[in-house]
């Protein structure tokens, strides 16, 4: 069989200082199919290990379509936005006939003017294969679900897990659903329920752990194909923002709509439970101090690039200093001039030097320091769950008690090499503030004593209420308190 | 002849938050002949002309190392050592030579050397010997040391700022040499040190009138050559102060005595002489009681071509305050904010942090709401009387206010800065730019009134806002008791 294949995902905050174009794709990945622009990564992105290999193994042809992914930023212009749609749908019409289509979206992409890019994809998509031919997606859990998503795929599955450590086996699991529906042997059907609540759920600590591995455990019985327990991606701003429960069954959409509420009831029953708690800078840094253990990571939530922030907030930084804490690391503080200054002035040196807070008003203020410049580094990288990623021209500077990574591409912290790239070992260290929010756990968690997500201002801003949202639809959690009645139907307190 | 030349020419400001490392030449520019290595930057430098104009004459060029940088902080000391031992070693294959003509800057710094210039000059006579007459082509903003007097033969300041005769003063020092080594003159140098430091301007009286008197008393008979070195105020060594250099053929009395009067001359009328000083405050009130046309505001104290960031706030801040419309302001140099007006595009409104970020004196960072309007991805502009790049850039609209950032720091020369940014400077009431001097050639035809403003920043000329603990004590203005005994 032949089955058509794209990768395209962007997670989209309008809260973001970070404008985007095509070349902020061009920078992470992007594959343009009518000008071979990006061939190489045919192979990097959709080789062997991934669903498109997957499907390849089991003796199917796949076509792929463009590949687009960028770091978490604002809105796609308009134009770029339509370049890569343009791109999707074409190769697929000269594709024509496929069996099938299986996707990767992130859910929460947004453009100028196109609030639901997915939604808007997918329909594009099933107007050149018309109804019959099985699309299956498999998108982020920070994406937000839409009509017109559940409307368009046959199957529509996220990761379950954050950190996303089984994205790929979901995307496996996915692409072997759509090419079973490709052989007639099963008829997918997809049910959303919405749940009125914006958060941020680590899957790795109760009670989220309990109810995502209770809610997968409906898998392979009573014709559940998938169940997926999304938790959206309010920063989006869009209508469809907040979390849902996704399930796909076999030809039984009764069955799969009242999965999704049982799960729905219980998911937004655990609403406080599961949230992240509201930890200030200095009231993180205390914590840590007072945790008899190291290190102690203090994931700097707010200011996470994974998130569309800019990385070089200075809260977390004020809060060490201030505390004056002996033997702690904080990276990476996103600063491409202070890191040139530091490696022009060179390992020895001792420089004033003015650092973070240099993109906006979430970025706190600048610091001004006298840093000594221990290591620096043009060729570091580190692992991005599989992608070998750059931190770009990057210096280790020590600030009394404090050394900071200073980087030149904005990336959230996934794996240590950030720091052992400069001869630092976090495992060494007292207190660790790594910029991300959640994806540093899996690489960190062999070592770490302690990890307290703190929740500084910032662009990644947990604080709901006091945010201004245009479009996310009141009521919703925790902006408004229940009882209260949301998507056709009561929610309890 | 046989004619070894060189240029190695870096301001370097102590108060300057800007490191310089060997990539900061390679920006600008950079020939290491022995290395093979040639980089053209940024810059095509008339400071190097020197191997030119010897070859033009007709001479046996062996040409060292050409590196120039745009001012900033002291060199690394590794890097400096580098560059210095390969001119030095450079010298020591060409041998034997007729003559070493060279251009230093005068006032170059590095970690741990308060006198590159004599550093470098001590070691090519060493290798040189007595006998070989070196001349030494500087910027009048050098601070002149005995080291310098010692080792060179004959020491040329440029007499102008803006310095518009690097390449007249260059003919004369070949000139000088040339008679040197063909036995018609015996060059002698007389040098005096005053206790002034500042910033001359010698397009204004009475500035003008003293340097149009040294280059007449440069015909008078045994006189080859007389500059006055203004110095550079932002050295915290004991050699910073204006300086007075006679050349003489052979007559050490007569070079003394005039180096002694022209010092008392200068000295009397430092006053007179020092660049204008206004606040903020008064430069934003001049410029609102002025009569219609535009009205320049000279950010002397954040000029890049001084060592400073050329990112500071506090005039962006000030006309934002005041909603001044009309108006626009450039150079800030803010590379990530430049990268993010590229992505963001033409004709996008988003909200910018702009300047103030790289120390202290660079103010606090303006948050505004702008709009891109102009993006140039080689902006240039005519600098010292070529046409210079300046690179990629952005122009922004915030209220009433243009503003343009550039991702390579330099200071305002011409008009281009804005014009080719798509501002119309014959629309605009109020323009800020950051230059001390070298803006005013070209723009004063476009302006009602100029005024040098002093805010805060590296190249400030109210110098009791720098801690100094070296400087040669007592000096004008911090020591109003300074005098000069002729």
């Amino acid at each position: 069989m032949k089955f058509y294949c794209a990768f395209i995902a962007h997670e989209t905050s309008r809260f973001s200082p970070i404008p985007i174009n095509l070349d902020s794709y061009r920078r992470s990945a992007l594959y343009i199919p009518s000008t071979g622009e990006g061939e190489h990564l045919l192979d990097e992105v959709m080789g062997e290990d991934s669903w498109c290999g997957a499907l390849r193994s089991m003796g199917h042809e796949v076509v792929i379509g463009p590949i687009a992914i960028a770091m978490p930023s604002g809105p796609t212009p308009r134009a770029d936005y339509e370049l890569l749609k343009r791109e999707l749908v074409q190769t697929l019409r000269a594709a024509m006939p496929v069996d099938g289509v299986a996707l990767l979206l992130h859910g929460a992409q947004v453009a100028q003017d196109v609030d639901d890019c997915e939604g808007d994809m997918l329909a594009a998509i099933r107007a050149v294969l018309g109804p019959t031919v099985p699309v299956g997606v498999v998108f982020d859990l920070h994406g937000n679900v839409s009509a017109a998503m559940t409307a368009n795929a046959d199957v529509l599955l996220a990761c379950l897990e954050y950190p996303h450590i089984d994205f790929d086996a979901r995307a496996i699991q996915m692409a072997g659903l759509v090419e079973r529906a490709a052989r007639r042997e099963i008829a997918p059907v997809t049910a959303r329920r919405r749940v009125p609540m914006l958060g941020t759920y680590y899957t790795t600590a109760s009670p989220m752990r309990e109810l995502v591995d209770w809610a997968k455990s409906h898998e392979g019985r009573d014709r559940i194909l998938a169940v997926s327990v999304t938790h959206g991606f309010a920063w989006a701003d869009v209508a469809d923002c907040g979390a849902s429960v996704v399930v796909c069954s076999d030809a039984d959409p009764d069955g799969a709509l009242a999965l999704a509420d049982r799960i729905a009831e219980r998911y937004f029953a655990l609403r406080e439970p599961i949230r992240s708690a509201r930890i200030g800078a200095d009231e993180a840094v205390a914590m840590a101090l007072a945790h008899d253990g190291a290190p102690v990571i203090i994931a700097d939530t707010t200011d996470n690039p994974g998130g569309g922030a800019a990385g070089d907030s200075t809260f977390l930084l004020r809060a060490l200093l201030d505390a004056k804490v002996e033997n702690a690391a904080l990276g990476m503080l996103w600063d491409p001039v202070a890191a040139d200054f530091a490696i022009r002035a060179g390992v020895g040196a001792t420089i004033p030097l003015r650092i973070g807070g240099k993109i906006g008003p979430a970025s706190g203020v600048p610091i001004d320091v006298v840093a000594t410049v221990l290591a620096c580094r043009t060729d570091a990288t580190q692992n991005a769950q599989g992608t070998i990623s750059p931190l770009g021209p990057s210096a280790l500077i020590q600030v009394d008690g404090v050394r900071i990574v200073l980087n030149s591409l904005r990336d959230q912290v996934f794996d240590p090499a950030c720091f052992e790239a400069f001869g630092l070992d976090p495992r060494a260290c007292r207190i660790v503030v790594v910029k991300g929010q959640q994806h540093f756990h899996a690489t960190f968690a062999p070592f770490l004593s302690k990890v307290i997500y703190a929740t500084p201002p910032g662009t990644v801003n947990m604080d709901y209420r006091t945010m201004t949202f245009e479009r996310i639809p009141t009521p919703m959690y925790p902006i408004n308190e229940p009882p209260f009645e949301a998507f056709g139907r009561e929610w309890r307190a | 002849m046989r004619l070894f030349t060189g240029c190695f020419a870096h301001e370097s400001s102590g108060f300057s938050p800007i490191p310089t490392s060997i990539e900061n030449f390679r920006e600008a520019m950079l020939h290491r002949p022995s290395r093979s290595e040639i980089v053209e930057g940024r810059y095509n430098s008339i400071e190097c002309a020197l191997s030119a104009k010897g070859e033009e004459r007709g001479h046996e060029v062996v040409e060292s190392v050409g590196a120039v940088a745009m001012p900033s902080g002291p060199m690394v000391k590794a890097d400096y050592e580098s560059v210095r031992n390969e001119i030095v070693s450079d010298l020591k294959k060409a041998m034997p030579v007729d003559a070493i003509a060279v251009f230093l800057h005068g006032a170059q710094l590095g970690q741990g050397y308060d006198d590159c210039e004599g550093d470098l000059l001590a070691a090519l006579r060493a290798v040189a010997g007595p006998d070989v007459p070196i001349g030494v082509e500087i910027d009048l903003h050098g601070n002149v040391t005995q080291a310098m007097v010692d080792n060179a033969t004959l020491v040329i300041a440029c007499k102008e700022y803006p310095h518009s005769d690097f390449l007249e003063r260059a003919d004369e020092l070949l000139d000088v040499l040339e008679a040197a080594v063909a036995g018609r003159v015996r060059p002698v140098a007389s040098w005096r040190r005053l206790p002034m430091m500042g910033i001359f301007h010698t397009t204004r009286q009475p500035m003008r009138g003293m340097v149009d008197r040294i280059s007449a008393m440069e015909k008078e008979p045994g006189v080859l050559s007389v500059s006055i070195a203004h110095g550079f105020p932002w050295h915290d060594t004991p050699h910073t102060g204006a300086a007075v250099i006679v050349v003489t053929d052979n007559d050490r009395a007569l070079g003394d005595a005039l180096a002694a009067r022209i010092g008392a001359e200068l000295f009397a009328m430092r006053e007179d002489i020092a660049a204008p000083q206004t606040s903020l405050d008064e430069a934003f009130a001049e410029a609102a009681a002025a009569a219609d046309g535009l009205v320049i505001i000279a950010d002397t104290a954040d000029n890049a071509g001084g060592g400073a960031a050329s990112d500071s706030t506090f005039f962006l801040h000030e006309m934002i305050r005041r909603g001044t419309d009309r108006a626009a302001i450039g150079m800030i140099w803010d590379p990530v904010a430049v990268d993010l007006a590229f992505t963001a595009g033409v004709g996008a409104t988003l909200a910018m942090r702009i300047g103030g970020k790289t120390s202290p004196l660079s103010g606090v960072p303006v948050d505004a709401e702008v709009t891109v309007t102009a993006l140039n991805t080689k902006l240039s502009q005519v600098a010292f009387g070529y046409r210079r790049v300046v690179g990629r850039a952005a122009a922004l609209r915030t209220g009433g206010i243009d503003i343009v950032l550039i991702a390579h720091r330099e200071q305002v020369h011409s008009p281009d800065c804005f014009t080719e940014m798509g501002i119309d400077l014959s629309a605009k009431r109020l323009l800020v730019v950051k230059s001390a001097q070298h803006f005013h050639a070209r723009y004063s035809p476009l302006a009602s009134k100029i005024i040098y403003a002093v805010a805060p920043g590296a190249t400030s000329v109210d110098f009791t806002t720098f801690d100094y603990h070296r400087l040669p004590r007592p000096i004008w203005p911090l020591d109003a008791e300074a005098a000069f005994v002729a």
